[in-house]
C-alpha cells in the first residue's frame, strides 16, 4: 500500500474499511469459462497486419506530439508568427527590392568562402535574378557584387532594366577602366533608352487619334503585348434575351485528353450582363485545344462559347454565352442479363443549348467533376445540363464493351424510350434512360508465327474485325498493347510483339475475324482467323500464320467499249477486307496471302460485281468485266448560246471540266439527280436536271449570271441574331415538302445584325434552310431569275424538333 | 510495468497472443473489480462485471486503435458494462442493492467500517471511484490518472475533495476523531 503523504486518521479508516479480501485475478479459471471470447481474440488478431503502415505510425507521434501542451503552445506560437508574416507581406513587404537570400550562420565554425566561390554564388544569385526577371534585385545586386559579377549583372538589366536602372548603369560606365567600346554598363544603359523610346513610340500609337486620319496607328507593329493580350467582351443574356448580372465567367482551355485548365481569373458580369476578359494568347494553339468561354450563375445551368480555331480571329466583340435553366439527364446502365453496373463511369459531350452551333460542344467529364459514376443499382444522374441541349453519352467501365451514343461501336445498345436504334442523341432533360453494356468476357492469346512455326518477331498491326453486330462490322487495331480505332492504326501506329505472342482482352462476346497486317500499308500479312467468344467459351487460341503474298493484279474493263474503268472501288474479302481503287488504266494490284477471296468492283456508273479469286504463291492478273452505260454528251453555252468552258458538278461528288468549246461527257445516264454547271469564271452557272431533254442528242446547259438571295435571320422573339456564323443549306424544291437530290450547296456566313446575303445558281426552284446550332428555320420555295436580288424577308429559327432515333441532326 | 512494455503487451495482445492478455488481465482484474464496485456497490456483482468486461475487451481488442490508451478504453467498458447491470440488464434477483448499508459486513468489522462505507457510498460516482482505487486498490495518483484517462492533478483534487465530503458525512452521523481507532 502507498499511503499518502500526510496519513490521518481518516486514510487510515479508509484503508480499512475495504470490504472483504482484495480481489484475486484468476486467469485460467476466467480462461476456461470464456474460451469462445479467446478463440475470437485470436482470430481477430490474425485478421490485423503485423506491420502498421509508415503513415500510422507517423500519425500517432504527431498525435503523441501533440498532446503536450508544449507542443501546443509551440504550434500556436508559430501559427501567430505566420499570420503576422502575411499581413506584414499583404501590406507592400513583397515590392521591397529583393534581397539575396543569407544562409543562417551555424553553430558550428563555417569554412570561410573563397572569392572565386563567392563570385560563383553572385553569379547564380544574378541567373536566377534574370530568370525570375527582377530588375530591381539585379540593380540591388549590382551594389554588391564583386567586379567580375558587375559584368554579367550590366549584362542581365540590359535585357531586363527598367529607365530607373539608366542612372546607376551610367556611374558605373563612368567608372568603366577598359576600352570604351567594350563597356557592358554603357551598352546595357543604351539598350534600355532604346526599348524605352520604341514603347514611348507605341504609347503613341495607342493613343485616340487626334486627327481624323493618323498615319502611325496604321503602319505601326503591333507591340508585344498587344499581340499576347485580346481583349474579349459579350454578354451573357437568358434565354429569352434578358441580360445576366452577376454571373461569373472565365476561359477554359481543354486538351485532346481532355485536361480542363483555367486560363483567366473569372470575371463577374455587370447590370447590362457585359463582361471583359483578357486572354493570353501567347503560346496557345488551337491544334491541340479547344478554348471555351464558360459562364456560371447560380440560378442557371453552366453556359458555354467555343472560342474560334485561329486566337487572331478572335472578334473583340459580342461574344454572346447564352444560360438556360438547368435539368438533369438520368437512367439506368445495365449488362446483358439485365442486373445493374455499378460504378460505370458517366460522361458526356454537350452541344449548347439554344443559339450556339453544335461545334460548341463542352465535355462533362472527370476533369471538370461533372462525369458521375452509376450507384449500386446501376443508375446515374448527370446535374447541371443546360436546358435544349443535345448530348452524346459516353459510358465505360472495366470488363465492360464501352457505349458511345452517337458513334455507337456496335458493343452496346441504348434502349431509347422510342427503341430499337443504334445511336441516339440524348436530350437534356431526358430520364430513364437505360443503356445495356455488353460485358467483355473474352479473351484471345495468339502468336504469330512463319510458316516453318518460328516466332514472327517484326512489327505488324493486329486487326480485329468484330462482326456480330447487326450494324455490321467495326475494325479495331491493336497496337503497343492498347485497343486503338482503325483510323489510328493508319496513322502509322506499330504493335512490336515479343516472341510473335500476343494476348486481347475485354472483348464482348461475339464473332472476331483476327488478322496480323502490315503496320503500313495495312494490307493482310495473314490469312484471317475466325473466333467466337460466348459466355461458355470465353477464351480462345489462335496461331496467325504469315505467308508469301502473291501479286493478284485487278483489271477493269468496260465490257462494251473495252476501255478500262477508272476511280472504281475494288475490294478483296476473306473475311477482313482490303481495298484499292482503279486507275486510269482500270488497274490495281492487291498482296494477297494464300487463300480464297472474293473481288467485288464497286462505281456509281455500274453494277456491282464479284469474282472468286484463289491465291497460291503465284502472281494472277484478274479481268473484271462491267457493263458502262455509254456516256451523254453535253455542251456548256452562255446566256447568249455562246459556247463556254466550265466545270459540271454530279451528285456522286465529281466533278468534269468542259473543253474550251463547252463540250464534255457525263458518263451516266438520266436518273433524275440535279447537278450544278458553272462556267470558268464562277460567275455564271445553272441547276439542271438530269434528265433535261437531250438537242440532237447532247444536252445544251446555258449558264446565267447567279441570282442574289438576302434576307434576315430573326430567333423566335424576332430579335435577329447577330455576330453568329449561319449555316445556309439550298435545296431544289418541286415544292416545300418535296426535295431533289442535288450536289451539296452551303455556306457557312456571319450573319451581321441578322442579314445575310448569298449568290444563287438558277434553273431550279430553290429552298433555302438556315442552320444555326440546334436552330432551323426555313424560306418559301423561289424559282430566282439571272441577275434578279430576292429578299426572303425573316427567316425565324426554330429549336430543331428532337431528332428521331436512329437519324442524324438536321442538316447532316 | 513501464508504460512501453504495457503498449508492447497490449500490441501483442491485439494481434491474438492469449498469454500477453493474461498479464493484461492479471494487471487489471483487481482496479476493474473496484471500479465495478464504485458503481454497483457490491463485490459479486462487481466481479461478475469485470469479468464480463474482459470478455467484451477480448472481442474488441482488435478494434482498439491506440495502445496507449488501454487502461481508459478498459474503464469504459467496465463502466459501461457496470451500468447496463445497474439498468437491470441482469436478472431480477440479483440487482445491486442502491443502500450503500444493506452491503453485508464482513465478519469481524465493526460500527466504524461500516459508516466510513456508508459515507464513501453517498460520495458522487465520480469522487467513489477515485476513494475506492485509491484506498482499498492502493493505487498511487499516477496510475489512477493512466487508468481512468485524465491528469494527474485532477486525480489529487478528486481525492482532496472527496475526503473533505466523507469527513462531512462522518461528523454529521456523529463520528469524531475521538473514536478513530
Amino acid at each position: 500500500m502507498i499511503p499518502p503523504k500526510q496519513a490521518g486518521w481518516l486514510d487510515q479508516l479508509l484503508s480499512e474499511a475495504r470490504p472483504g479480501k482484495p480481489p484475486k485475478a484468476d486467469f485460467e479459471a476466467w480462461r476456461s469459462t470464456h474460451a469462445a471470447a479467446l478463440k475470437r481474440l485470436k482470430q481477430r488478431g490474425a485478421e490485423i497486419p503485423r506491420h502498421r503502415p509508415r503513415w500510422a505510425t507517423i500519425t500517432q507521434l504527431g498525435m503523441t506530439a501533440g498532446r503536450s501542451p508544449l507542443v501546443r503552445l509551440a504550434v500556436a506560437a508559430t501559427l501567430i508568427v505566420g499570420v503576422f508574416a502575411l499581413v506584414s507581406l499583404h501590406r507592400g513587404h513583397t515590392t521591397a527590392p529583393a534581397k539575396p537570400t543569407v544562409a543562417a550562420p551555424a553553430r558550428a565554425p563555417v569554412p570561410v568562402p573563397s572569392e572565386s566561390e563567392i563570385v560563383e554564388r553572385e553569379l547564380a544569385l544574378a541567373q536566377e535574378l534574370f530568370t525570375q526577371g527582377d530588375g530591381r534585385g539585379l540593380l540591388a545586386l549590382l551594389g554588391t557584387a564583386r567586379p567580375p559579377t558587375t559584368v554579367a549583372v550590366a549584362t542581365y538589366l540590359g535585357q531586363i532594366g527598367d529607365i530607373s536602372s539608366v542612372p546607376t548603369l551610367d556611374a558605373w560606365a563612368a567608372r568603366w577602366q577598359g576600352p570604351s567600346q567594350e563597356n557592358p554598363f554603357q551598352k546595357a544603359a543604351a539598350e534600355i533608352r532604346g526599348r524605352q523610346e520604341q514603347n514611348d513610340a507605341n504609347a503613341v500609337a495607342l493613343q485616340p487619334p487626334q486627327t481624323p486620319n493618323p498615319p502611325l496607328a496604321v503602319t505601326r507593329p503591333p507591340s508585344l503585348e498587344e499581340e499576347q493580350v485580346r481583349a474579349c467582351r459579350g454578354v451573357v443574356v437568358d434565354r429569352t434575351g434578358a441580360p445576366i448580372g452577376k454571373a461569373r465567367v472565365w476561359a477554359q482551355a481543354c486538351s485532346r485528353d481532355l485536361k480542363l485548365t483555367d486560363l483567366v481569373t473569372p470575371v463577374v458580369t455587370d447590370s447590362r450582363g457585359r463582361f471583359t476578359l483578357r486572354l493570353q494568347t501567347e503560346g496557345r494553339s488551337a491544334v491541340d485545344s479547344a478554348y471555351y468561354l464558360l459562364c456560371m450563375h447560380p440560378a442557371y445551368a453552366l453556359g458555354w462559347v467555343r472560342l474560334p480555331a485561329d486566337w487572331s480571329t478572335i472578334d473583340p466583340g459580342d461574344f454572346e454565352i447564352i444560360l438556360s435553366e438547368p435539368t438533369v439527364v438520368s437512367g439506368t446502365v445495365l449488362n446483358s442479363q439485365g442486373g445493374p453496373v455499378p460504378s460505370a463511369l458517366v460522361e458526356a459531350r454537350v452541344a449548347a443549348a439554344y443559339g450556339s452551333d453544335n461545334v460548341h460542344e463542352y465535355p462533362y467529364t472527370v476533369g471538370n467533376h461533372r462525369a458521375v459514376k452509376t450507384d449500386a443499382q446501376g443508375r446515374f444522374m448527370l446535374a447541371d445540363v443546360p436546358a435544349g441541349s443535345a448530348l452524346n453519352l459516353l459510358v465505360s467501365r472495366a470488363g465492360y464493351g464501352s457505349y458511345d451514343s452517337r458513334e455507337s461501336e456496335g458493343r452496346s445498345v441504348v434502349r431509347p424510350p422510342a427503341g430499337g436504334s443504334q445511336t441516339y442523341t440524348v436530350r437534356a432533360g431526358e430520364q430513364n434512360l437505360v443503356i445495356e453494356l455488353a460485358s467483355a468476357i473474352g479473351r484471345i492469346d495468339g502468336r504469330v508465327v512463319r510458316e516453318d512455326g518460328t516466332p514472327y518477331d517484326e512489327n505488324v498491326a493486329l486487326l480485329c474485325e468484330y462482326v456480330s453486330d447487326p450494324a455490321g462490322a467495326v475494325f479495331y487495331g491493336y497496337a503497343e498493347g492498347k485497343w486503338t480505332l482503325w483510323d489510328r492504326l493508319q496513322q502509322g501506329h506499330r504493335s512490336p510483339t515479343k516472341g510473335g505472342r500476343f494476348t486481347i482482352e475485354d472483348l464482348p462476346a461475339g464473332v472476331y475475324w483476327i488478322a496480323a497486317a502490315d503496320p503500313v500499308s495495312a494490307d493482310l500479312v495473314t490469312v484471317p482467323v475466325r473466333v467466337t467468344i460466348t459466355g461458355r467459351a470465353p477464351k480462345d487460341r489462335v496461331t496467325l500464320k504469315v505467308g508469301r503474298p502473291s501479286r493478284i493484279t485487278v483489271h477493269l474493263v468496260d465490257s462494251g467499249t473495252g476501255r478500262p474503268v477508272a476511280e472504281a472501288l475494288v475490294v478483296a474479302n476473306c473475311g477482313m477486307k482490303m481495298q484499292r481503287h482503279t486507275d486510269t488504266n482500270g488497274l490495281c494490284v492487291f498482296h494477297l496471302v494464300p487463300g480464297d477471296y472474293f473481288i467485288s468492283t464497286y462505281g456509281w456508273a455500274f453494277e456491282t460485281t464479284s469474282v472468286q479469286v484463289t491465291s497460291n504463291r503465284r502472281d494472277q492478273r484478274v479481268e473484271v468485266s462491267v457493263a458502262v452505260p455509254p456516256p451523254s454528251p453535253g455542251r456548256l453555252l452562255d446566256e447568249f448560246g455562246m459556247p463556254v468552258p466550265g466545270l459540271v458538278y454530279l451528285v456522286a461528288g465529281q466533278r468534269i471540266a468542259t473543253d474550251v468549246e463547252g463540250h464534255f461527257l457525263v458518263p451516266w445516264g438520266a436518273n433524275g439527280s440535279v447537278s450544278l454547271a458553272r462556267d470558268m469564271t464562277g460567275t455564271r452557272a445553272r441547276l439542271f436536271w438530269r434528265r433535261t431533254t437531250a438537242v440532237n442528242g447532247e444536252l445544251e446547259i446555258r449558264v446565267e449570271p447567279l441570282a442574289v438571295l438576302t434576307g434576315r435571320v430573326v430567333d423566335r422573339y424576332s430579335r435577329p441574331i447577330s455576330s453568329r456564323v449561319a449555316f445556309l443549306f439550298l435545296t431544289p424544291g418541286i415544292s416545300a415538302d418535296k426535295y431533289l437530290p442535288i450536289v451539296q450547296l452551303a455556306s457557312g456566313t456571319r450573319l451581321l445584325n441578322g442579314r445575310f446575303q448569298i449568290e444563287v445558281p438558277v434553273g431550279v426552284p430553290l429552298l433555302l434552310k438556315v442552320t444555326l446550332g440546334n436552330s432551323t428555320g426555313q424560306s418559301g420555295l423561289i424559282d430566282p431569275m439571272p441577275g434578279q436580288t430576292y429578299d426572303l424577308g425573316d427567316i425565324t429559327l426554330q429549336l430543331a424538333s428532337y431528332p428521331k432515333p436512329g437519324t442524324g441532326l438536321p442538316g447532316e | 510495468m513501464e508504460p512501453i512494455a504495457e503498449e508492447q503487451v497490449v500490441e501483442s495482445a491485439r494481434h491474438g497472443d492469449v498469454e500477453s492478455f493474461a498479464v493484461l488481465y492479471r494487471r487489471y482484474y483487481a482496479t476493474l473489480v473496484w471500479l465495478a464496485y464504485s458503481i454497483l456497490l457490491n463485490r459479486d456483482h462487481a466481479e461478475d462485471c469485470a469479468q464480463q468486461a474482459f470478455v467484451n475487451a477480448c472481442e474488441n481488442l482488435a478494434d482498439l486503435r491506440r495502445v496507449d490508451r488501454f487502461g481508459p478504453w478498459l474503464a469504459t467498458i467496465c463502466r459501461h458494462e457496470a451500468h447496463q447491470i445497474l439498468r437491470g440488464r441482469k436478472p431480477a434477483g440479483v440487482c445491486p442493492p442502491v443502500d450503500g448499508l444493506s452491503e453485508a459486513p464482513p465478519g469481524h468489522e465493526g460500527e466504524d467500517h461500516v459508516l466510513v462505507r456508508a459515507a464513501i457510498n453517498q460520495l458522487e460516482p465520480m469522487y467513489r471511484e477515485i476513494i475506492i482505487l485509491h484506498y482499498y486498490n492502493d493505487m498511487d495518483y499516477r496510475r489512477i490518472a493512466a487508468t481512468l484517462g485524465i491528469a494527474c492533478h485532477t486525480v489529487r483534487g478528486r481525492l482532496f475533495r472527496a475526503r473533505r465530503h466523507i469527513e462531512k458525512i462522518l461528523k454529521k452521523n456523529g463520528f469524531s476523531e475521538g473514536r478513530q481507532p
